[in-house]
């Protein structure tokens, strides 16, 4: 994939972790997307038949309704057990030794220490994030919106260490989402996002161990 | 240097798991993680009953028997009393777990041994261990055992009688005390 | 054109101002080195208040990047002096649920929506408006747990004209007032920490913690005070006796009537106080003589000979030797005797001649708030008295007027009489008995909304739920919690800014009041209210901001003066009782239902606080239910003899029966309970499915509690259970 086309499966990935609408349906009708997106899939050494899953056959009808229901079922708020998609949630809450409070060391809360460090992020890069995501701006859409960015103008080290810092809990988000036993559009979307970032990973690693031999 | 020591008085403790959530803040323990116990017990039959809780935590024995079944050399007593695990060397093989007569130690998410280590830093720098400020009956009474001028020396030389070491025929001589009723 | 060409309709959340992240640098974009830098930030304290419970411990909040950092215990407040319970500790654990309500909800088609701020308010308000059409404004109500800002909630029930502001304490302690109210006017302090002989009968406050009233035992008892704890139980407090008396519970009434007697007969009372400051002992030698040791032996279980030399040893001892003045308890709001119990406890103190002595029960000192008058009207209040009929001849005359009969809700909705509630920091769906009824109540109402930070039983089926805040997360009004030998006011302050859309109690009851179109009344800001409160007290706010607890006014001094009372003594004999067709001396009442001594199944059900818990509230903090699960405290704990006669073993799942509901739940065996009841652990038995950490872990005893109130007093009368149990 080059630069630019990350960029777009970052902004896509995003847009299907956001509450679905018929926008959503119709984009991913497109014939467009689903040739990027088996290539993406195939150059990944993944096999392009578990996109059917998300895209759907050709000239299938998908219903917003069942859609909307299993997107509220997984991650909807105010019906008992849901599957974060918030980073802080996968991590101790705080990594400084001197916190004294009681649940420093615990996962499962809001504004960890990846929010407040991604709060400093975004103001630094003049980011507003917006008013519903105000106790989560580690949350996967508001990370991989950011992480488009990075592809759109900023540099390798910059998307290496994003990467690596923020976005190292989405194995774990496959191991909570399998637990809620997910229909196969967001148990794909999830896998998607999952590969994606694994061969980021292994490129990383790559250009790395290249700039070592340099 | 100073040689710390604590005495526990058991005949305060009501039993408020203050001591354990406490310790929780200082040792930035998750939820099910904890660095002291609390073991209750009746004695007598209705109507004369009595309770009791005994608090439980690394007893920081001179002659730790942990120590001795180290394989690394991890579990180590300092110079100070306090019997700590580094875990750099820690392998998390247990025998130390299996070793301490006082159920004591708990193996953590990263692999490794822990347990009360009388809070030795924030102590170093001229703190009290949590579980001793935040109890309401003032169970605890922490200090250098070496110094005649301590809280707990001064408590030592007045209740002397009073005072049994846990489990103290296993000889492990704990520097925690226990005064019973 | 690319054949991967295709558009995503979906705009961006992060909402950026021009291509900028080129200019991030690497230092705050590398966690680890920004994790370095982070740990150098400044740590803020600022002074401010518990609320793990009711009693709002003063304490220091630090505050580092924005996150609450850590909390300590102020030691200059009365209450807490500067230690802190585990509640402390770990509720604050909530603070960063994601479970919290996040922002205003409304229920549509039986599941929440978000909705905002305003088109809420402007909801509600017009749901009122439209039923003020047809109905009269006393059909409106407010219940809450006193918070420091019930005063703009009762301003707001004012001000709307109904009369129906609530506590919870018809289910906590209106017949311990009641009692108190009616003998000396008051309800006193305990001076436990100058006592040399305490009784404490019922209440328990190493698990329902009281930290300053722990710590005074313990500088007492170091002192050689004498302590004997009163209980059904060997509760936590016992554990710091000399003497458990296990009554059998219910019969702490007889048990007070028999040490009065020994003190009337044997003439071991203050004569001088007797003669100077109380009315009616006459009348009480006449009464009393019907109940010596012997007697009650027959009906608390405790030997005579104890009774005789327990009311002795306290005699002794006196001035400085108390009955402690009681709580939830015994007679909080337990059983049909619970108002003459509070009565006994009351005379018994009086005849030590403890009132208003070192040593003894003394009038604290509390802060006496100003008014907001003249600067801003007072609304014009209510036509009419309360529906439930507290203090109204013939119906709950000895009721609290203030408090209310907040478990009468649920009936006064079914029969019509509400329409329309706000519920606020309280969960009457778990803490009032009988639940089946109080949820046919509260959904029978046309409108209820319900500020609470998390979606307890009662939040989830509200039409609207506003989001309160956390304790750390709002300012409120300045409080008068920490009395004592000298009054203390203490302020609720912000330390970090509100993790979710939520907004203070003070806000939210002056915006309702805006929206309901009584905004006249609501005219000033905290920060006015707050000084105008403080003016007559000589603190500035400043000063209260920067310290959270100040002392204001006289030190207490002791001497017994004139009482809050028609005779302005101790009314050992109540006139007022007795034209209210009352016994005005206490008399022996047997409690209104008794188990079955014939089935070994029958029990009374008993209740109480254990130390991680307060109500239901903190159930769902899993640093605290932590505790539970590892010391198996979500038990019912039985009488071991008792036990074994229906085969049970430690650990045995036993199925729980009443008049009004079933439960299923595991037994501790203990030879410290009176075989006569079991006693179950307050605060769990949570049905929430929100409540996630706390969902279906144990039962409650208001699950087995039928609706009842007192014939008096109107108090739930919440040990008045006879279950059945049977193996499960």
């Amino acid at each position: 994939m080059t630069t630019n086309e990350k960029e777009t499966f970052c902004t896509f990935a995003a847009s299907l972790l956001a509450p679905p609408d018929q926008g959503l349906l119709a984009d991913l009708e497109q014939q467009g997307l689903r040739s990027f997106l088996t290539e993406g899939v195939s150059r990944w050494g993944e096999k392009p038949q578990l996109l059917t899953t998300l895209l759907g056959r050709k000239g299938m009808k998908r219903s917003l309704s069942a859609l909307t229901k299993e997107y509220q079922r997984l991650f909807g708020s105010y019906r008992g057990k849901t599957v974060s998609l918030v980073e802080s949630t996968y991590k101790p809450w705080a990594g400084d030794k001197k916190c004294g409070m009681v649940f420093a060391a615990s996962k499962g809360l809001v504004m960890g220490d990846p929010a407040v460090h991604l709060l400093d992020v975004y103001r630094e890069a003049s980011l507003e994030v917006p008013e519903e995501f105000r106790s989560t701006p580690d949350h996967l859409i508001l990370e991989l919106e950011f992480l488009a960015l990075l592809y759109r103008d900023g540099t390798s080290e910059q998307i290496q260490s994003f990467i690596t810092d923020h976005l190292d809990w989405i194995p774990n988000l496959r191991e909570e989402l399998a637990l809620a036993r997910p229909k196969p559009f967001y148990r794909v979307t999830v896998e998607l996002i999952d590969m994606f970032l694994e061969n980021e990973q292994k490129d990383i690693k790559d250009t790395h161990g290249q700039t070592t031999i340099h | 240097m100073p040689r710390y020591g604590m005495v526990i008085d058991e005949t305060k403790c009501v039993g408020c798991y203050a001591c354990r959530v406490a310790c929780q803040n200082q040792n930035n323990l998750v939820a099910t993680a904890a660095y002291n116990f609390l073991d209750e017990r009746e004695y007598g039959t209705f109507p004369d009953v009595q309770r009791e809780f005994q608090p439980i935590q690394c007893q920081h024995c001179d002659t730790p028997p942990c120590v001795s079944v180290c394989p690394t050399g991890a579990s180590y007593k300092r110079a100070d009393g306090v019997v700590l695990v580094n875990p750099t060397d820690c392998i998390g093989c247990k025998y130390c777990i299996a070793a301490c007569p006082y159920d004591v130690r708990i193996i953590n998410e990263k692999g490794f041994v822990e347990k009360c280590r009388f809070c030795i830093e924030f102590v170093e720098e001229g703190g009290v261990p949590a579980c001793v400020t935040t109890c309401m009956t003032g169970v605890r009474i922490f200090g250098d055992m070496d110094d005649p001028e301590s809280d707990i020396s001064r408590y030592i030389a007045k209740n002397r009688h009073h005072l049994r070491r846990f489990k103290g025929t296993l000889n492990t001589k704990p520097r925690i005390y226990y005064r019973k009723a | 054109m690319d054949h991967k060409q295709f558009t995503i309709s979906r705009r961006s959340f992060l909402k950026g101002t021009a291509a900028t992240t080129v200019a991030l640098s690497m230092g705050t974009l590398d966690f680890r080195r920004w994790a370095l830098a982070s740990e150098q930030a400044p740590v803020k304290r600022v002074p401010t208040l518990c609320n793990g419970c009711g009693n709002r411990c003063a304490i220091f909040a630090f505050v580092k990047n924005g996150r609450i950092w850590r909390i300590e215990g102020n030691k200059e407040a009365n209450g807490n002096q500067g230690v802190l319970c585990p509640k402390g500790h770990g509720y604050l654990h909530d603070l960063y649920n994601p479970n919290r309500v996040r922002g205003p909800l409304k229920r549509v088609n039986g599941r929440f929506e978000p909705i905002s701020w305003e088109q809420a308010y402007k909801e509600i308000g017009q749901k009122i408006n439209t039923l003020l059409l047809d109905n009269s404004p006393d059909t409106i109500f407010w219940v809450n747990f006193p918070q420091p800002n019930h005063a703009y909630a009762l301003r707001l029930m004012h001000a709307m004209r109904s009369p129906h502001y609530f506590t919870h304490g018809s289910t906590c302690y209106t017949a311990r007032n009641a009692g108190w109210n009616f003998t000396t006017g008051k309800l006193p302090s305990n001076d436990l920490k100058n006592a040399r002989f305490i009784m404490i009968v019922g209440r328990n406050p190493a698990a329902g913690i009281d930290l300053g009233q722990v710590k005074d035992i313990v500088k007492a008892r170091e002192e050689g005070a004498k302590l004997v704890v009163v209980d059904p139980r060997c509760n936590e407090t016992a554990i710091l006796a000399d003497e458990w008396l296990p009554v059998k519970p219910g019969t702490d009434l007889a048990l007070l009537l028999a040490m009065i007697n020994v003190i009337v007969e044997e003439k071991l009372y203050d004569a001088d106080f007797v003669e100077q400051h109380t009315v009616g002992f006459d009348q009480l030698e006449n009464e009393i003589i019907n109940y010596p040791p012997q007697w009650a032996e027959k009906v608390c279980d405790i030997p005579a000979e104890t009774i005789a030399r327990v009311a002795r040893q306290m005699a002794g001892e006196k001035p400085r030797s108390l009955v402690h003045c009681g709580y939830h308890g015994a007679f909080g709001s337990q059983y049909l005797n619970s108002f003459q119990t509070a009565r006994a406890v009351a005379i018994l103190n009086s005849l030590l001649g403890n009132i208003d002595r070192t040593g003894g029960v003394y009038f604290a000192k509390s802060a006496e708030l100003g008014e907001l008058q003249p600067v801003h009207p007072v609304p014009e209040g209510p036509l009419v008295p309360k529906a439930d009929g507290t203090g109204m001849p013939g119906r709950y005359p000895l009721g609290a007027y203030g408090d209310g009969i907040s478990h009468a809700i649920p009936e006064l909705a079914l029969r019509g009489k509400l329409k329309c509630g706000f519920v606020y920091h309280n969960n009457p769906l778990r803490t009032n008995p009988n639940p089946k009824r109080v949820i046919a109540g509260y959904k029978k109402l046309e409108l209820l909304v319900v500020i609470d930070p998390f979606l307890s039983e009662t939040a989830s089926i509200a039409h609207y739920v506003l989001p309160a805040p956390f304790y750390v997360e709002a300012d409120e009004a300045v409080d008068t919690n920490h009395s004592g030998k000298q009054a203390q006011v203490t302020l609720p302050q912000k330390a970090v800014e509100p993790v979710f859309d939520t907004r203070s109690g003070f806000q939210i009851i002056t915006e309702l009041g805006k929206a309901m179109g009584v905004g006249r009344y609501f005219n000033f800001t905290l920060e006015e209210a707050n000084e105008l409160r403080l003016q007559p007290l000589g603190v500035s706010l400043a000063e209260l901001k920067a310290k959270g607890v100040l002392p204001v006014g006289e030190v207490w001094k002791q001497g017994c003066g004139k009482l809050n009372t028609p005779s302005g003594k101790v009314e050992i004999y109540s006139a007022t009782l007795e034209r209210l067709g009352y016994p005005p001396i206490p008399r022996w009442e047997a409690p209104l239902v008794s188990p079955d001594e014939e089935d070994p199944h029958s029990f009374r059900l008993i209740h109480g606080k254990q130390a991680n818990h307060t109500h239901a509230m903190t159930a769902n903090t899993s640093y605290l239910m932590a505790i539970s699960h590892r010391y198996d405290l979500i038990r019912l704990w039985i009488n071991r003899a008792r036990a074994e006669k229906l085969g049970l073993d430690d650990g045995d799942l036993v199925q729980i029966t009443s008049l009004v509901g079933k439960g299923k739940i595991r037994v501790r065996l203990t030879e410290g309970l009176h075989p006569s009841c079991v006693w179950l652990p307050s605060g769990y038995g949570i049905f929430s499915k929100h409540l996630t950490t706390a969902y279906d872990q144990g039962v409650s005893y208001n699950d087995f509690l039928p609706t009842r109130f007192d014939p008096a007093v109107g108090h739930a009368m919440s040990s008045e259970i006879i279950v059945t149990l049977k193996k499960a």
